[in-house]
């Protein structure tokens, strides 16, 4: 059996907002979350970003780090993604950096390459100066440690805070292996979103440890996967906490609104056979279950993957639900 | 004596780094809460050694953070440097996390070298987009040339107020017809304030925003014991601004020695003191009575005070006790205990 005690464990948070509860409600649990997170010694608590979806408050990461690092004290709190493609690298690098600045060394940066699943056009940035993501990664990491050329205009434009106040920065990525390749390269930390692309796990981090050079960020590979975490002892109380994810899921692949569901409808919620079909898919290599379940789950996700780090996507309809869900996982892992 | 509130650069001195400069400035933000001020609100400035104010959206969240009752916003976020539509998002956010604290100022310039505003990307949102992001019932905005609908997460169910800031008769004539509250750049001394704010009210239309016509004045302030040490902490700032407009390599905030031992020739001196005269600057009676002179002359309840007072050598980098003075003496707070 592959060693789960000990292995650092993180939580991808999405702002889950609940029905009935107000924008404020939903970001109090999340701040709430990070504080249960920090107690239970998990390492990150990082915050995902989604555009135009009800269910999440999380649309602006930064925002909710510094929220967050407000009300705790030593949790390490980032992105998981900052979709850098939607915005300038020297803004987020003068975001980022303010974040640090203050902070210190608790701010990771995960960056993203997708557009968070709305029309990518509108938050894109402007001007044409897109010049592709490796671009994109370069310029910012130039913001923060400088070392471009003397002739490059953007050796020009500081970024303050930035230049000296540069976070934890990995990149993320999912089933093509682009970002695994770039990370490698560019010797950066890699994590790979194991929650929603499960089948190619393993194949995408061999692309990143192939790739990979040493570099001032790490010596050596370096990887972490993010996986679903729905962990119950009572498997009628594990079934009503999945139901808003799973529920919320089915309408975003059906290309419905995902408003809040409340308990009522989603107990009533009628699963087809084709439904049933995509739940099973999505719940196939994450750690759903008893605790009994989740714990080999992990363990084989671990064995697989030789991952350094877990970053458990905590789905969950309450924020007992998801409470319960981390304290789980953390008595696994020791 | 007008409502004072506060405008915050977030100024990095020659003794400090920007993580000080921050630190700095959320004690000053707790400072402003405990003296009595209405409001803090955070600048958008780019590339400038002496200046960490780049990202307001995320400095009110940690000022916001480390406050409890004063009113945290941007004065203001830039239109023309970030998607109109993240803005919105950024702003919905604040809102979640500090209900009924947060003010959203909007400027239509991008306030920064052509260098870095190609790096930051040219926007196209407009005050329009950003009032109709901000609306429960989503809104279409120009993307690529094209409308496009869009809703902003979380959803706006109570949107910060929208203030437009602004240095033209343009910008007032905007806020007038949109029926938003204004503010005209008095403190950057580059146009006419009165004709503004005359434009401002007259056009005014009321709105689901404001009622009626809603304005603060912005000041740059220098203030302590005596008018001589008033003045001798404006130099560091006044210095700042002179390597801006006549084009020298920038350099952080000098502190009071360091500025005293800069050579300025005759031409450097008289745009020195040309600046200086349209400063608050002086002791505590000085200012306060300059401070009601310029709120009664144009008819404002709410003066904003920018504190640029510098600091002498030796002083704590993680704080910017000038600055905290300049907001303690107008306060009236005056004598030390």
């Amino acid at each position: 059996m592959t060693a789960l005690e000990g292995v650092p464990l993180g939580v991808l948070d999405l702002a889950w907002r609940e029905h009935g509860q107000s924008n404020a409600d939903a970001v109090r649990a999340s701040v709430d979350l990070a504080r249960v997170a920090e107690q239970l010694g998990y390492r990150r608590h990082w915050f995902a970003a989604h555009h135009g979806l009800p269910v999440s408050a999380a649309s602006q990461p930064p925002i909710l780090i510094a929220a967050a690092a407000a009300a705790t004290t030593t949790i390490r709190v980032g992105s998981g993604a900052l979709l850098l493609s939607n915005y300038s690298p020297l803004a987020i690098a003068e975001q980022f950096g303010t974040l640090t600045a203050l902070y210190g060394d608790r701010i990771d940066l995960g960056l993203g390459r997708s557009s968070g699943g709305f029309p990518a056009a509108a938050v894109r940035r402007a001007g044409g100066v897109a010049s592709g993501y490796a671009q994109d990664v370069a310029d910012l990491l130039g913001c923060f440690h400088g070392g471009r050329s003397p002739e490059d205009p953007m050796e020009r434009v500081l970024a303050v805070p930035g230049r000296g106040d540069a976070p934890e920065t990995w990149l993320l990525g999912s089933g093509s292996g682009f970002s695994a390749r770039l990370a490698g390269e560019l010797g950066l930390p890699f994590a790979y979103a194991h929650h929603f692309a499960p089948r190619d796990t393993e194949d995408v981090l061999a692309v990143y440890r192939r790739a990979f050079r040493p570099s001032e960020h790490v010596r050596k590979p370096r990887t972490m996967i993010s996986v679903m975490l729905a962990a119950h002892e009572d498997p009628v109380r594990l079934r009503e906490e999945m139901l808003l994810g799973d529920i919320t899921h089915l309408r975003l692949h059906a290309g419905q609104r995902a408003d809040p569901v409340s308990a009522q409808d989603a107990q009533s919620y009628l699963f087809s056979a084709r439904d049933r079909a995509i739940l099973a898919e999505r719940h196939a290599r994450q750690a759903v279950g008893t605790p009994a379940e989740v714990e080999e789950r992990l363990r084989s996700l671990l064995a697989s993957t030789g991952a350094d780090e877990l970053m458990l996507q905590v789905v969950g309809a309450t924020a007992d639900g998801r409470r319960r869900s981390l304290q789980i996982a953390r008595e696994l892992a020791g | 004596m007008p409502r004072l509130s506060v405008l915050d650069l977030v100024h990095v001195r020659s003794d400090q780094t920007s993580a000080d400069a921050i630190a700095a400035s959320v004690a000053l933000a707790r400072s402003a809460e405990r003296l009595g001020y209405v409001r803090y609100w955070i600048a958008e400035h780019h590339n400038m050694p002496a200046v960490a104010s780049t990202s307001p959206p995320v400095l009110v969240a940690i000022v916001a953070g480390a406050t409890q009752r004063i009113r945290v916003g941007s004065g203001g976020v830039l239109l023309p440097n970030h998607a109109a539509f993240a803005i919105a998002e950024q702003f919905a956010l604040l809102e979640a996390g500090f209900p009924g604290r947060v003010d959203l100022g909007v400027g239509r310039a991008a306030g920064t070298d052509p260098l870095t505003s190609r790096a930051l990307g040219r926007h196209e949102g407009s005050v329009d987009d950003v009032l109709a992001l901000l609306d429960l019932d989503g809104a279409s905005v120009s993307v690529d040339g094209r409308r496009r609908p869009l809703r902003v997460t979380p959803n706006p169910a109570s949107a910060p107020p929208v203030w437009v800031l602004g240095a033209s008769e343009g910008s007032a004539r905007l806020a007038a017809e949109k029926g938003l509250p204004y503010v005209f750049g008095h403190h950057l001394g580059v146009g006419d304030t009165s004709a503004a704010l005359r434009a401002y009210r007259s056009a005014f239309r009321p709105s689901a925003w404001s009622a009626a016509p809603r304005t603060l004045l912005p000041v740059r302030a220098s203030v302590a014991e005596t008018s001589d040490e008033a003045h001798r902490a404006a130099l560091p700032w006044l210095l700042v601004m002179l390597g801006l407009l006549t084009g020298r390599p920038q350099a952080p905030v000098a502190t009071i020695e360091e500025a005293e031992k800069v050579e300025l020739s005759a031409a450097d001196r008289r745009i020195v003191e040309g600046m200086a005269a349209q400063y608050v600057i002086g002791s505590a009676d000085e200012a306060r009575a300059q401070i009601e002179e310029l709120a009664a002359a144009h008819g404002v309840d709410e003066v904003m005070v920018h504190p640029i007072a510098g600091s002498h050598d030796g002083a704590d980098p993680r704080t910017a006790p000038a600055a905290e003075q300049t907001l303690r003496l107008l306060a009236g707070a005056g004598v030390r205990s």
